[in-house]
C-alpha cells in the first residue's frame, strides 16, 4: 500500500532524470513525520491497541512508502552526470532533514493526540 | 504509465520486499545485540545494491516501464529499503543520549547504501 502510494505521488509528480529529485525527497521527508506521529500514537496515545499495528504501519506501510534505494540511485545518478554540487545537496538535505521530520512527527503527535500536563485519553476513549 | 497488472506487480514486491527487511531485521537482532540496529542496514544496503544493479540494466534496454522494474526497483527495493524506520532509529540513539552512534549509523547506512548503489550498476555493466 505505502509502495503503492510511493509510486502514485512520482507518477503525478514525476522528476526529469536530469533534475534534483524533490519527489523522492518529499516522499522520504513526509514518511518520517508520519512515523514520528504513529510512534507517538502507538506509544503514549492508544496504548492498548494491538502491538502488531506497529510493524503493520511502521514496518509495513511506512516503510513500503519511504525508500532508501532510490534516494541511493537518485544521488548515484547524479554523481554520474557531473552534478555532484546537487547530488551533496541530496545527501546532506535527506540526512539531515529525515531525523528533524521524525522529530517534527513526535512534535505533531503530541500536540494533535496527548492531553497536555501529563492528562491523557487512554486508547479506548476514558479519560485517565 | 503502470496498467493494472503493473499495480499488481508493485504490491506484490512490495509485500515480498517489507516482509524480508521485518525477517532480517528479526534475525539480526537474534543473532547480533548491539546498540546500532544492523538489519535495517542490511536491508537497506542489499536494497540499494539490487536496485544499483537493476536501474543499469534498465537503462541499458532503454526503458524505466518494463514489469521486471516494477517488480524489482519500484516494489521490492523500495520496500526492502527504508527512510521511516531509520530515521526512527536515528532519533532513538539520539535520545538515548548515544549522539556518536547515531551520527555514526546515520553515515555508515549511506555512504554503504551509496557505494552499493556504484558497486551494484558497475557490476551490472560488467557483466553485460
Amino acid at each position: 500500500m505505502g509502495a503503492a502510494a510511493r509510486y502514485g505521488i512520482s507518477l503525478i509528480h514525476p522528476t526529469p532524470v536530469t533534475a534534483f529529485p524533490w519527489t523522492t525527497l518529499v516522499i522520504n521527508l513526509s514518511g518520517c513525520l508520519m512515523m514520528g506521529v504513529l510512534t507517538v500514537a502507538l506509544t503514549e496515545r492508544f496504548t492498548r491497541a494491538p502491538r502488531l499495528l506497529d510493524p503493520a504501519l511502521g514496518t509495513g506501510v511506512l516503510g513500503g512508502y519511504t525508500t532508501f534505494s532510490t534516494f541511493t540511485d537518485d544521488t548515484r545518478l547524479l554523481f554520474e552526470r557531473g552534478k555532484s554540487g546537487e547530488a551533496v545537496a541530496d545527501l546532506v538535505l535527506t540526512m539531515g532533514l529525515a531525523p528533524a521530520a521524525v522529530v517534527a512527527g513526535f512534535v505533531l503527535g503530541r500536540v494533535a493526540l496527548v492531553r497536555p500536563h501529563g492528562k491523557r485519553v487512554d486508547g479506548d476513549g476514558r479519560r485517565g | 504509465m503502470a496498467g493494472a497488472d503493473d499495480w499488481v506487480l508493485i504490491l506484490v514486491g512490495a509485500a515480498v520486499g517489507a516482509v524480508a527487511r521485518y525477517t532480517i531485521g528479526a534475525v539480526v537482532k537474534s543473532l547480533w545485540q548491539t546498540v546500532i540496529p544492523w538489519g535495517t542496514f542490511t536491508a537497506n544496503v542489499l536494497a540499494a545494491l539490487v536496485l544499483g544493479i537493476a536501474f543499469q540494466e534498465g537503462v541499458a534496454e532503454g526503458s524505466e516501464n518494463t514489469r521486471m522494474h516494477f517488480l524489482v526497483a519500484t516494489g521490492l527495493c523500495g520496500a526492502l529499503s527504508t527512510w521511516s524506520t531509520f530515521a526512527r532509529e536515528v532519533v532513538t540513539l539520539q535520545q538515548q543520549r548515544r549522539v556518536k552512534v547515531a551520527v555514526w549509523y546515520l553515515l555508515l547506512t549511506s555512504g554503504a547504501g551509496l557505494g552499493a548503489s556504484f558497486a551494484g550498476a558497475a557490476l551490472a555493466q560488467a557483466l553485460g
